[in-house]
C-alpha cells in the first residue's frame, strides 16, 4: 500500500489554489492565502444530519474533526467511525473544556437544543456552525445572538442556499432583472416518511409540539430565507392550514401543510409540504414576466418566454424539458466547462450542498471573512418559521415578529 | 449483480413493510413487529444515505469525487468510507482479482452505463474482439487509513460499488435494527441481496428465501438466519455484443464478459461479503477453497442468457 498524505501532496504541488482549481463551482468562494492552515472541530450531535457534516469534513482539507459529542452510544459510534481519530464525549461543555487545541464547534443537536452547546461554545472563545432553524423560539435565538455579538469566535448558521454556488448563480440572474417582473413565489418541501426515527422521544422530537417547529419551521424556513435572500424583501405576514393526512399515529404536528406567504411589496409565497408525498421534492420557483427560475438543491433551471430577450450566454446552455417547457440548465461555471466541451458534466453539483456551507465557514474562521450567514439572517428566517407554523393553528394572517 | 429472485415467503400475522427506491433498484424492509416503524424509517433513512455516498450516477456522491479527482491528487474520504474500500481491498485479494469494483469505464464501454457509453460501446467491443484487455484495477487505486486518503494512479479507473454497495447499505440498515433492538426483520435490495435478522414466528430454521435450484438435488429454498445471502447471475441486465446478448458480469481479469452463463449464491455474516462474492464466483466459476463464507455455490446449469 503506498502511502499518500493529501495535505503533503497539496504542498508539493505548489499551492491548495490549485488543487480547486479542479472543483468547478468554487469561484465565488475565497480560497485562503494558506491552504495548509486547518481548522480542528468538534461536531456536536451525531444523528443524520451529524454523520452527513462529518463525512463532508472529511472531504474538506482545511478541517481537521478532533471531537464529537453525542449522549446516545449508537449515534456516537457511527459518528466516530466517519471521523477517524476523533475523541468522543456525552457532553459538549465537556467536548469543550476536554479538548484544549479545538478552535470551532459544529452544532447539529436538535433545533431546540442548539442553543446550548452553541452559546457555551461562542463563550469559549471558539467559531460555531449552528444548523438552522437556529433555535426553536426567538429567545433563544435572540441570546444567541448576543452572545455572538460579544464573542470572539463567528456564527454562521446554516441557512445553505447562501452558499450554494447554484442557487449563487440564478440569484446573480435574478438580481440582474432576468426575470423582469417577479409575479409570484413557489416553493414546497416533500418527503415521504413518518419523521419517526427511532422509539425514544428525544429522537422524535420533531412530532413533540412543545419543541418542534412543524414542517414549516423545521424545512420551510430554509426556503423562506432563499426567497428573502434573492429578493431582499422581508416575509411580513403568513396564513394556511395544515392537518394530519396519512400518518394517523396519534401526532397532532401536521403532516401535510400549505401556506401563503405575503413578503414586502405584496408579493405572494405559496408553499406546502407534505411527509405523505415525495412528488417533486424540494424546490423553490420564481415566477417572472420575462422567465421564471425553478431551484431545487444541487439543481437550477430557467424557463424562458418566447418574447424575452436574448442574453447570449443561453445559448451554449444545456437544456431539460419538462413535459411542454424547457428549461435551461444552470451551471455554476458553465462557460469553462463549455470551452472544454463538458458542459453537460456540469449540470448538479459536484458535492452535497452542506459541503459548500461547511467550507464557507471554514473559509471564515481562518480568514476572519464574514459568515454567509450570521445570526441576523438565522433570527429572520426563524422568525418566518415560527410565524408559518402558528398559522397552522390561528385563525387569519399571523405577524412575523422583527 | 442479476435480478435474481428472492422472494420471503407469506408469514402467518402480517408484517411491516417498508419500501424505497436506491441504487437503481427497489429496497424493502419487512419487520415481524409493526410497531418499530420507526426503527424501520431510520434503517431506510440509512440506505437513502449511503446510496447519495455510493452512487456512481449522482455527481455529488464521494464515488463520482473519487472518479473525479483521485487520479489528480488524493482525495480525502471519512473512516467509514475507508472501511468499505478496505473490505473490497481484502476481497480483490482473496479472489485474485475477480471482484473489482475499479471497472467502471470498462462497464460503461459495455453499454451498461447510459446512451452516451452505449455510443462508444461500439469501439470499445471492436477492442476487446482484437486484444486482451486484462485489467485488474484495484492494486492501482492506493488507500491510506492513516491519512483517510485515497488516490489513483490512473485517470481510466473509475470506481463503481454496484457488485457490493446494496450489500454495503444492507449491512449499514440492519446495524441500526440490531442497535435498536429489533431482533426479527428481513432486508433486501432489489431481491438479489437479502439480509435475515433472527426467524419468523413459524420457522425457527429462519427466513425461507426462495432462489435457483443450482443443483439437482436443491429445492431451491435456503433457511436463512441471522446471515445474508446474495445471489449474481449474468442474465439479469444485458447488452448486444455482435449478434449475441451478453450479461452485465465482466471478468476484471480479462475485461470481458462473463463467457458462459452461471448463476452463484453466498453466504456470509455480512451483506457486502456475499453481495462482492457472488459477482466474485460467478466470474471464477467455482468457489476458491480458503472463501470465508458459510455457503458458496456456483451453477452454469442456466442457458438462458444467450439467445439463439
Amino acid at each position: 500500500m503506498k502511502e499518500i498524505d493529501r495535505r503533503g501532496f497539496l504542498v508539493r504541488t505548489g499551492s491548495g489554489a490549485a488543487a480547486f482549481a479542479f472543483s468547478p463551482v468554487l469561484k465565488d468562494i475565497t480560497v485562503p492565502a494558506n491552504r495548509a492552515e486547518i481548522l480542528r472541530l468538534g461536531v456536536a450531535g451525531a444523528g443524520r444530519q451529524g454523520r452527513a457534516i462529518l463525512a463532508e469534513l472529511a472531504k474538506l482539507p482545511s478541517a481537521k474533526v478532533v471531537a464529537i459529542s453525542e449522549p446516545d452510544e449508537r449515534r456516537m459510534k457511527a459518528g466516530l467511525r466517519r471521523a477517524e481519530g476523533a475523541k468522543g464525549y456525552v457532553s459538549v461543555q465537556e467536548m469543550i473544556s476536554g479538548e484544549d487545541d479545538m478552535e470551532a464547534v459544529v452544532v447539529a443537536t436538535p433545533t431546540h437544543l442548539h442553543r446550548e452547546p452553541a452559546e457555551a461554545a461562542l463563550q469559549a472563545g471558539l467559531h460555531v456552525y449552528c444548523e438552522a432553524p437556529m433555535c426553536s423560539t426567538l429567545e433563544d435565538a435572540q441570546a444567541l445572538s448576543n452572545a455572538a455579538s460579544d464573542a470572539k469566535g463567528i456564527l454562521a448558521v446554516g441557512l445553505q442556499a447562501r452558499t450554494n454556488p447554484v442557487y449563487n448563480l440564478a440569484r446573480s440572474f435574478v438580481r440582474a432583472g432576468a426575470l423582469r417582473e417577479t409575479i409570484a413565489l413557489r416553493g414546497q418541501w416533500h418527503k415521504k416518511t413518518s419523521w419517526q426515527f427511532g422509539t425514544s422521544e428525544e429522537h422524535n422530537w420533531r412530532l413533540n409540539p412543545t419543541v418542534s417547529l412543524g414542517l414549516p419551521g423545521e424545512e420551510g424556513s430554509h426556503q423562506f430565507d432563499t426567497f428573502s435572500w434573492y429578493l431582499k424583501k422581508k416575509p411580513l405576514r403568513v396564513r394556511g392550514t395544515g392537518a394530519v393526512r396519512l400518518h394517523q399515529d396519534g401526532r397532532t404536528i401536521p403532516d401535510t401543510v400549505q401556506l401563503e406567504m405575503e413578503y414586502e411589496g405584496g408579493l405572494k409565497l405559496l408553499w406546502d409540504s407534505s411527509l405523505a408525498s415525495s412528488f417533486e421534492g424540494r424546490h423553490e420557483l420564481f415566477r417572472g414576466s420575462h422567465a421564471s427560475v425553478k431551484m431545487a438543491e444541487g439543481f437550477g433551471w430557467m424557463f424562458k418566454e418566447a418574447d424575452a430577450p436574448t442574453q447570449g450566454w443561453e445559448v451554449y446552455a444545456s437544456r431539460q424539458r419538462f413535459h411542454n417547457d424547457e428549461g435551461i440548465t444552470l451551471i455554476a461555471d458553465a462557460t469553462q466547462l463549455a470551452k472544454q466541451g463538458k458542459l453537460k458534466e456540469g449540470i448538479g453539483l459536484p458535492h452535497p450542498p452542506i459541503y459548500y456551507a461547511l467550507e464557507a465557514f471554514i473559509d471564515s474562521a481562518l480568514t476572519g471573512k464574514p459568515a454567509a450567514a450570521g445570526a441576523s439572517e438565522g433570527v429572520a428566517a426563524l422568525a418566518a418559521g415560527i410565524a408559518a407554523n402558528q398559522a397552522l393553528v390561528s385563525d387569519g394572517w399571523v405577524e412575523v415578529a422583527r | 449483480m442479476g435480478q435474481s429472485r428472492l422472494i420471503p415467503e407469506a408469514k402467518e400475522e402480517t408484517p411491516l413493510r417498508l419500501a424505497v427506491e436506491a441504487m437503481g433498484t427497489r429496497f424493502e424492509l419487512v419487520l415481524a413487529n409493526p410497531s418499530a416503524k420507526g426503527i424501520g424509517e431510520m434503517a431506510i433513512e440509512r440506505i437513502v444515505e449511503e446510496d447519495a455516498r455510493l452512487s456512481a450516477f449522482r455527481r455529488d456522491s464521494l464515488v463520482s469525487l473519487i472518479n473525479r479527482q483521485s487520479w489528480k491528487n488524493p482525495v480525502t474520504v471519512d473512516g467509514e468510507f475507508m472501511d468499505l474500500l478496505l473490505l473490497c481491498e481484502k476481497i480483490n485479494k482473496d479472489s485474485n482479482g475477480a471482484f473489482d469494483p475499479t471497472i467502471g469505464h470498462q462497464m460503461a464501454a459495455l453499454g451498461f452505463r447510459g446512451k452516451k457509453a452505449r455510443q462508444k460501446a461500439v469501439n470499445y467491443r471492436e477492442g476487446i474482439e482484437k486484444k486482451d484487455t486484462a485489467v485488474n484495477g484495484f492494486p492501482l487505486l492506493h488507500l491510506n487509513p492513516k491519512e483517510g486518503t485515497v488516490y489513483s494512479e490512473s485517470s481510466d479507473l473509475k470506481l463503481d460499488l454496484g457488485a457490493v454497495g446494496k450489500g454495503w447499505a444492507l449491512d449499514m440498515a440492519a446495524e441500526i435494527l440490531k442497535a435498536e433492538g429489533v431482533e426479527t426483520a428481513l432486508l433486501h435490495g432489489g431481491t438479489s441481496t437479502v439480509v435475515a435478522l433472527g426467524h419468523p414466528p413459524n420457522n425457527p430454521s429462519g427466513w425461507k428465501i426462495k432462489t435457483r435450484k443450482l443443483h439437482s438435488g436443491s429445492n431451491g429454498v435456503v433457511n436463512l438466519r441471522d446471515a445474508a445471502l446474495s445471489v449474481s447471475a449474468c442474465d439479469g441486465r444485458t447488452t448486444k455484443y455482435g449478434d449475441k446478448e451478453i450479461g452485465h458480469v465482466l471478468d476484471p481479469r480479462s475485461g470481458k464478459p462473463v463467457p458462459e452463463p452461471r448463476a452463484a449464491i453466498a453466504i456470509a455474516n455480512s451483506a457486502a461479503v456475499a453481495d462482492a462474492w457472488s459477482t466474485a464466483l460467478l466470474v471464477l466459476g467455482e468457489p476458491p477453497p480458503d472463501m470465508p463464507l458459510h455457503m458458496a455455490q456456483v451453477s452454469s446449469q442456466f442457458r438462458t442468457m444467450h439467445k439463439p
